[in-house]
């Protein structure tokens, strides 16, 4: 429960933060909120030799309008997701889930950003963010690159994220269509067990699956009708049954498999 | 700006305090400064200490090898067995099993301290753990307590099997017309105080000073006695604010005896505080108990036959919890009179972390098998499972009740807690509710669950310690040999005192963990302290009262029948028209150089025997199999209660432990020994969020076992509240035909058991 020695450094500055990481030889590690790293650290499964603690960067932490789409800092904090106006007006599932996520403490500290670059397949925020389309803004030594949310996951906690890279913002399309969000826990602050988050987007259906294989999982499914449920769950069916979930102390994958299908169909009864 | 909670409500009148809701005097420096734990404790040039544990649960060790860590930045020193000159524990149980200090020969359970590092700092010490180089051969480990029994292979060497102890006991023969028969897991659980343990010891020239967190500081001292062969004077224990034990901390570890051995043979100030990991791994675990029960009944409800049959894991090395079947046993039949009551057990060791008392230890396991048990029996028959519990109370006026096990049941009244319980959960309505959503083909069911409990308190009635001293400007000083550790006993002690005396609680100076201070102390456990210590402060405070008033006959030559005292006005001595404070009594005292003082060694006749009634509403999720405890009734009777907010404190705890065994905690080993659920994120410790706004009420039937007619209240919320919980679920499924889910009864588990019902029909 302690951690092994580290050097920690708080640059003010995006740039002063990429020449860290780049002098750190892929030692360097990125701390956000701290909410998932620090507690490996604390087990010593993670070891970084210099934590990069980017909070003071300015820039990192807001929520600004643009034209078809909203751009979400980094650093937000999952309580300023769940709090935001423009969030609520544009993207109210992304908020929605905010709220749900761990506890309070948890909220205020763990960032959206954070989240995502830890590549938990359990994070509520990837659920989220498949199901509403987001693009995710890096910048590093390569210059700036963009990824749609699909091709940014690779493996369990392994992202495409390059050592030296920053995740920046999340850029979200202007949504207006229904969501839900369903998610079976065992007590109110662990991980799902299973979770699925729903939002209609244009003319399809985003879907974010939450701890059902490696890595968070999303599809997107096409809507023909408001009443075509039976073929929805058709199509989810098929996907379900070739998903990889894991086993723990929390359920089987074969548990969760059908825990997912479950899900999906309250959540697709429970799109408001 | 000082807070004192006392004044805001009781306490300034002329009333009794015993029995109102007076406000603890432990808060305002809670909430304001905050505890004092041991790692609070500031120390010059202290010396943190590590340890290396077992990564495997079964193996021959050959080499533990320090040399590589003892080259770390910031190491003192390390040690394994080879440096520890102390001989080994000789169990209690069994001569032949001996504990080393550090593992010796063999690694018995993951956790099993192996090597000890001292590091400048905390950190230093952690780090240079992972340089410590444990060389071993994997042998072949037992997890489970069945398999264990019956094993050709003993874990140690002597012992001619794995069985450690054993109650015998016939099986009874079955009565009635109707059998029932089922086998329950109590499962393991982690303890999980906030605070660890925790050591600190500290030499000034021959003397050794120990701080501990821990629930019997004088056994402690004893202890660190016997295994250092140090002199008594040459010892201090202290035990500063303890944040919790629930049990685990009544025993003194062998990491607990290191830490002062290894100051002296540094000559240093040494601390150890565990870490969580620590923790979940090698601080005692709870429960691990199977139950085979057999209860034979008639069709118009009458129970006529019930056996216990219980195995016990003791873990790697039998501690208490080898013990916990014969408390367990004195339970056996419960609230109920049966002709023919029987039990039998045995103890046996495993490759896991001992099993120790926690929480109702031993108790709530008697509860929960006679409690399902009796549901199963009252769904057989097609009854209500509050009407057969009726048929089958003891009847209210055959107290002192002497069951077929041979407890001697104090006074109770069942029935009342059961029909008070009833009747503030709005039975009836609930029995309704029910059968529309069974009607209605709801994927919400409801259940609703009834356990009542009767549970023995100060289960091994000692001697306890308790001493009133007047001190400068009519104070108090009050001394006792029970050890507070979350409950409150500084607030209750001192109500009882004031009432004797008149001096207002905030005059009153408590001491309590003090070795040098407390001449002798039992702990605090089996919610034994305030018929044990609680009773003691009691007679000391009468005892100084008769004491003062001889005292003034004496000094104004008076006849003793003259001097009269009232509790009134801040206590009131009075001979004729004078009228003497005890700040006066002080005065006068220690002008003739005397102290007045008295101190008491009580020890209660008998054990005590708490009981109540509990009610748990749930709602089913039958597609996910999800629980949700909608509501939480408890009726409790623990005889008088000295102070309803405290006893309801105790009450609240409990519940929420009790309701987490069932629906949440299990500390789970797979079959090769490695913990799965070491850390908070998979071991299903609960949150506030997990409970619903508990509704309970006291009842209070006082006992004549003692003066303050007071039993235990530290341990009925988790015995009643268990089987409560799980009776509710069954009660829920039994539409599927589901009759028993062993705990805790996790989506999963209740998911797939109306699974394989739906498949099965």
């Amino acid at each position: 429960m302690i951690t092994s020695s580290f050097e920690y450094v708080a640059p003010r500055s995006i740039d002063e933060a990429f020449s860290i990481l780049r002098d750190s030889d892929g030692e360097g590690k990125v701390l956000a909120g701290g909410h998932s790293l620090i507690p490996l650290m604390k087990l010593r499964f993670a070891r970084p030799s210099i934590l990069v603690d980017i909070s003071r960067i300015d820039g990192l932490s807001g929520v600004d309008e643009k034209d078809d789409f909203i751009e979400i800092g980094a650093m937000c904090s999952h309580a300023v997701v769940a709090r935001s106006n423009l969030i609520r007006e544009y993207s109210p599932l992304l908020a929605h889930v905010a709220a749900q996520i761990g506890d309070a403490a948890i909220r205020y500290r763990g960032t959206i950003g954070g989240s995502i670059c830890h590549g938990d397949p359990a994070s509520d925020m990837a659920g989220a963010l498949f199901a509403t389309g987001a693009v995710l803004v890096v910048d590093g030594p390569s210059g700036k690159r963009e990824f749609k949310i699909e091709d940014f996951f690779t493996g369990f906690l392994e992202t495409t994220l390059d050592p030296e890279e920053i995740l920046l913002a999340i850029k979200l399309p202007k949504v207006s269509g229904k969501y839900s969000f369903e998610k079976l826990q065992r007590r109110s602050i662990d991980w799902a067990i299973v979770a699925v988050a729903l939002n209609q987007v244009g003319d399809g259906l985003g879907v974010g699956l939450v701890n059902v294989g490696p890595t968070p999982v999303g599809f997107k499914l096409s809507l023909t009708s408001d009443e075509d449920t039976s073929a929805l769950l058709e199509q989810f069916s098929e996907i379900a049954s070739s998903l990889t979930p894991p086993s723990d102390v929390f359920g089987s994958s074969e548990y969760r498999k059908e825990m997912a299908k479950v899900l999906f169909s309250r959540a697709l009864l429970n799109l408001v | 700006m000082s807070l004192d909670f006392t004044d805001l409500e009781v306490g300034r009148g002329e009333e009794k305090l015993v029995g109102s809701p007076y406000r603890r005097l432990e808060d305002p420096i809670f909430i304001t400064k905050g505890a004092t734990y041991v790692g609070d404790l500031e120390f010059d040039d202290i010396a943190h200490i590590s340890f290396v544990r077992s990564p495997v649960a079964s193996a021959n060790l050959k080499n533990v090898d320090v040399s590589e860590a003892l080259g770390q930045p910031g190491v003192i020193a390390a040690f394994t067995a080879k440096d520890i000159e102390i001989p080994a524990i000789i169990n209690w149980i069994n001569k032949v099993i001996e504990r080393p200090f550090l593992a010796k020969d063999k690694l018995r359970f993951v956790g099993e301290a192996v090597a000890m590092v001292i590091g400048e700092t905390k950190a230093f010490a952690e780090d240079a753990c992972e340089f410590v180089n444990i060389d071993y051969d994997l042998t072949t480990p037992i997890i489970d307590p069945r398999q264990s029994a019956n094993n050709e292979v003993s874990l140690f060497e002597g012992c001619t099997s794995n069985i450690v102890a054993s109650i015998e006991g016939g099986q009874v023969a079955q009565i009635g017309e109707v059998r029932i028969e089922a086998e329950f897991v109590n499962q393991r659980l982690a303890p999980c105080p906030m605070e660890g343990r925790a050591v600190v010891a500290t030499i000034d020239g021959e003397m050794l000073t120990v701080y501990i967190s821990n629930q019997a500081p004088h056994s402690a001292k004893r202890s660190i006695i016997r295994y250092l062969s140090i002199d008594e004077g040459n010892l201090r224990v202290i035990t500063p604010d303890v944040g919790g034990g629930f049990g685990s901390k009544i025993g003194t570890y062998p990491e607990e005896i290191l830490v002062p051995y290894i100051a002296r043979k540094l000559n240093r100030t040494c601390r150890w505080v565990e870490t969580r990991s620590e923790s979940m791994v090698s601080l005692g675990h709870g429960r691990g108990q199977i139950a085979k029960v057999t209860l034979g009944g008639d069709r118009d409800g009458k129970i006529r036959s019930y056996c216990l049959s219980v195995i016990q894991d003791c873990g790697a090395y039998p501690e208490i919890g080898a013990n916990m079947p014969a408390l367990t046993r004195w339970m056996t039949s419960g609230c109920y009179d049966i002709d023919s009551v029987d039990f039998n057990s045995i103890s046996v060791l495993t490759n896991t972390n001992p099993t120790v008392a926690y929480r109702g230890a031993g108790r709530p396991e008697a509860a929960y098998a006679i409690e399902r048990a009796v549901d199963m029996f009252a769904t057989e028959i097609g009854m209500d499972k509050a009407e057969v519990r009726f048929k089958n109370f003891i009847d209210p006026k055959n107290f002192p009740y002497q069951t077929k096990v041979g407890s001697t049941y104090d006074c109770g009244n069942y029935e009342e807690s059961l029909r008070r319980v009833l009747k503030l959960a709005n039975y009836d309505e609930l029995l309704v509710d029910k059968e529309n959503r069974i009607k209605d083909k709801s994927d919400l069911l409801l259940g609703i669950g009834i356990s009542s409990y009767v549970e023995i308190t100060h289960g091994f009635p000692a001697k306890e310690f308790g001493s009133v001293e007047l001190i400068s400007g009519g104070k108090l000083s009050v001394k006792v040999g029970t050890l507070s550790h979350g409950q409150g006993h500084r607030s209750a002690i001192s109500m009882i005192v004031r009432d004797v005396t008149g001096v207002d609680p905030c005059n009153i100076d408590f001491y309590q963990g003090d070795t040098e201070l407390i001449e002798s102390g039992v702990g605090t456990f089996g919610s034994r302290s305030m018929q044990s210590g609680g009773v003691a402060c009691k007679r000391a405070a009468d005892m100084l009262v008769t004491k003062a008033m001889e005292f003034l006959s004496n000094h104004l030559d008076v006849d003793l029948d003259k001097v009269e005292f009232s509790w009134h006005e801040g206590g009131q001595f009075s001979v004729g028209s004078m009228c003497l404070s005890w700040s006066d009594l002080y005065r006068l005292a220690k002008n003739e150089g005397k102290v007045l003082k008295a101190s008491e060694n009580y020890e209660s006749s008998s054990p005590t025997f708490p009981f109540g009634a509990h009610l748990a509403v749930v709602e089913v999720d039958v597609e996910t199999g999800k629980v949700h405890l909608r509501d939480m009734f408890a009726i409790d009777d623990a005889g008088n209660i000295l102070n309803p907010l405290l006893a309801k404190g105790q009450i609240h705890g409990g519940l929420a432990q009790g309701i987490s065994q069932a629906l949440y905690e299990e500390f789970i080993y797979d079959q090769d020994g490695n913990p799965l659920t070491a850390t908070f994120a998979d071991y299903g410790f609960p949150t506030a969020a997990e409970f619903p706004q508990f509704r309970d009420e006291l009842m209070q039937t006082p006992t004549s076992v003692n003066e303050l007619g007071v039993k235990g209240i530290g341990e009925s919320g988790t015995i009643g509240a268990t089987p409560a919980v799980v009776n509710a679920v069954m009660d829920a499924l039994s539409v599927y035909g589901i009759s028993h889910i062993d705990m805790p009864l996790s989506p999963e588990k209740v998911f797939s058991a109306i699974k394989i019902a739906k498949r099965s029909k």
